[in-house]
């Protein structure tokens, strides 16, 4: 089935008036939470940086660690916010009722994780922006990199949504999952090192971290503002998971839909 | 003889449902039971008549027709839309369960805009206002849903149903809850739409006015289906199935 432009449209317009419904409740979600992250790390690595007098570790130092944790809760936010974003509307109507109209509609679904994406980039446009601001203010960067950190932040989220379409299948199915889930994706962003560099990861577990390719996303955005490095092998795996993640979450959830059905409600 | 649009064939609807536990090892290794909500069920629909299926709670009257809709799979058997399969007919296929499927947070208008664009109807504009004048409630289109009473609700469900303009229209209890004036006025456009309609209703003079056919389910098996002559006979048996 190809994918629509009219459904694209459609279901991120109908997925921004749910979201702006409550107005302070969106602003506090999208903009206060990820702002509110950043405090308690910048107060850390201030601290050690300029009253514990380390000069630095992991290449990360007084010049560039307000840049390193902007990039890391920047990718942080698209992390957290594509893995939910179906798991919590799902549930949203399923007990709104209204979820039946997603199985009922003559939709591709590969639209659906698109206009979800397109929500979610809306969403959190301002903090990119201001972050983005924040981030030049300590190192300059060029549009031709700017434009890259974006793209490489977007195709984040693109797999990050393919993963949150099967968390929010298998949650919608059977809410037993969503627990198992959760924990998974605490571990998961342990491992994705938003706040702190790959070496302070212990050696004989590294290796995920190098698999990872959320980790991978973060480390391109780092290496090519702070360093000016164009990590092309970063840049090639994330691609490639973006592209291929959310082709297997539309089969994974054609599946579990037809396998365990909508449950408790 | 007229068309067939709906051809089911031995359908079999079974549910795996978890049984309450009464001790520890049953807390973290729970039982299960197996409920058969649709049960070898054949049935043929035609093009044009207005079907009414009857039965008491409980009788699967929503499973089947959540299997017609393609919302749930069946277990067994198989029902072909104009000879195909629902996943490529579902354009065909309006659904009003009662007045679920509409979104209450955002406004009557928009939840049909959002419906129209996923069915690509072109010029959306004129299908809303052309079924809010017929539904009478344009003027509280721009309402968010929330704010709309049981009846209006029930009018938008509909809309929201027939906004594609389905070949076939599916109505689960469309007149539940509603005061005579709005049953009334639902009934009257139902008996206008001149498409091929399912209904299921608890209401003996809904079915009587509306359906050409009916069918008596209980436990999951259409146990009579008549004509709407022999409409007296199937109340009998509805009463005695309490």
């Amino acid at each position: 089935m190809i994918i629509d432009l009219n459904e694209i449209i459609a279901i991120t317009k109908k997925e921004f008036k749910l979201s702006i419904r409550f107005k302070t409740a969106y602003l506090l979600n999208t903009f206060i939470n990820p702002v509110l992250s950043i405090i308690p790390l910048f107060i850390i690595y201030y601290g050690f940086l300029h009253y514990g007098g380390a000069e630095g570790f992991a290449g990360i130092n007084l010049d560039n660690y307000v840049t390193f944790l902007v990039f890391g809760v920047i990718a942080q936010a698209f992390f957290y916010n594509g893995i939910n974003a179906f798991a919590f509307r799902f549930r949203e109507e399923k007990y709104w009722q209204t979820i039946e109209t997603l199985f009922l509609a003559p939709i591709n679904y590969l639209s659906l994780i698109i206009a979800f994406g397109i929500n979610v980039a809306l969403n959190l446009l301002p903090l990119l922006l201001i972050f983005i601001l924040i981030a030049s203010a300590f190192s300059f960067a060029s549009i031709l990199n700017i434009f890259l950190v974006v793209l490489i932040i977007l195709l984040l989220l693109l797999f990050c949504l393919g993963i949150g379409l099967i968390y929010g299948a298998l949650t919608l199915f059977s809410e037993n999952f969503d627990p198992v889930f959760r924990y998974f994706f605490a571990g998961w962003a342990l491992l994705s090192c938003f706040a702190y560099p790959i070496e302070i990861i212990p050696e004989s577990i590294r290796f995920i971290v190098e698999i990872n390719p959320v980790y991978h996303a973060v480390n391109f955005a780092r290496d090519l503002w702070i360093n000016g490095i164009f990590n092309l092998d970063s840049f090639i795996y994330v691609w490639v998971f973006a592209l291929l993640m959310p082709i297997i979450a539309v089969y994974v959830f054609k599946i579990a839909w037809r396998r365990m059905e909508v449950q408790g409600y | 003889m007229p068309e067939k649009i709906i051809e089911i064939r031995n359908l079999r609807k079974e549910f795996r449902t978890s049984l309450n536990p009464r001790n520890l090892t049953e807390f973290f290794f729970p039982k299960h039971k197996t409920v058969i909500a649709v049960d070898k069920l054949d049935l043929d629909i035609f093009k044009g008549e207005t079907i009414g299926l009857l039965g008491p709670n409980g009788a699967g009257k929503t499973t089947l027709i959540k299997l017609i809709t393609g919302i749930l799979f069946a277990t067994s058997g198989e029902i072909k839309i104009k000879g195909k399969n629902i996943e490529e007919q579902k354009r065909i296929i309006g659904l009003m369960l009662g007045t679920e499927m509409i979104y209450y947070r955002m406004t009557g208008y928009d939840n049909l805009k959002y419906f129209a664009r996923l069915y690509k109807i072109k010029d959306f504009e004129s299908r809303i206002k052309e079924l809010s004048e017929l539904l009478e409630f344009t003027d509280y289109l721009h309402d968010y849903v929330e704010n709309y009473s049981l009846g209006t609700k029930s009018k938008l469900a509909l809309a929201r149903a027939l906004i594609h303009d389905p070949e076939i229209v599916i109505l689960d209890e469309p007149t539940l809850g509603l005061d005579i004036n709005i049953s009334a006025k639902i009934r009257d456009y139902i008996r206008q739409m001149n498409k091929t309609v399912i209904l299921t209703t608890h209401y003996e003079k809904e079915s009587r006015e509306l359906c050409d056919r009916i069918a008596l389910i209980s436990e999951g098996k259409i146990i009579k289906l008549v004509t709407k002559e022999n409409f007296d006979e199937v109340m009998k048996k509805f009463v005695e199935l309490g």
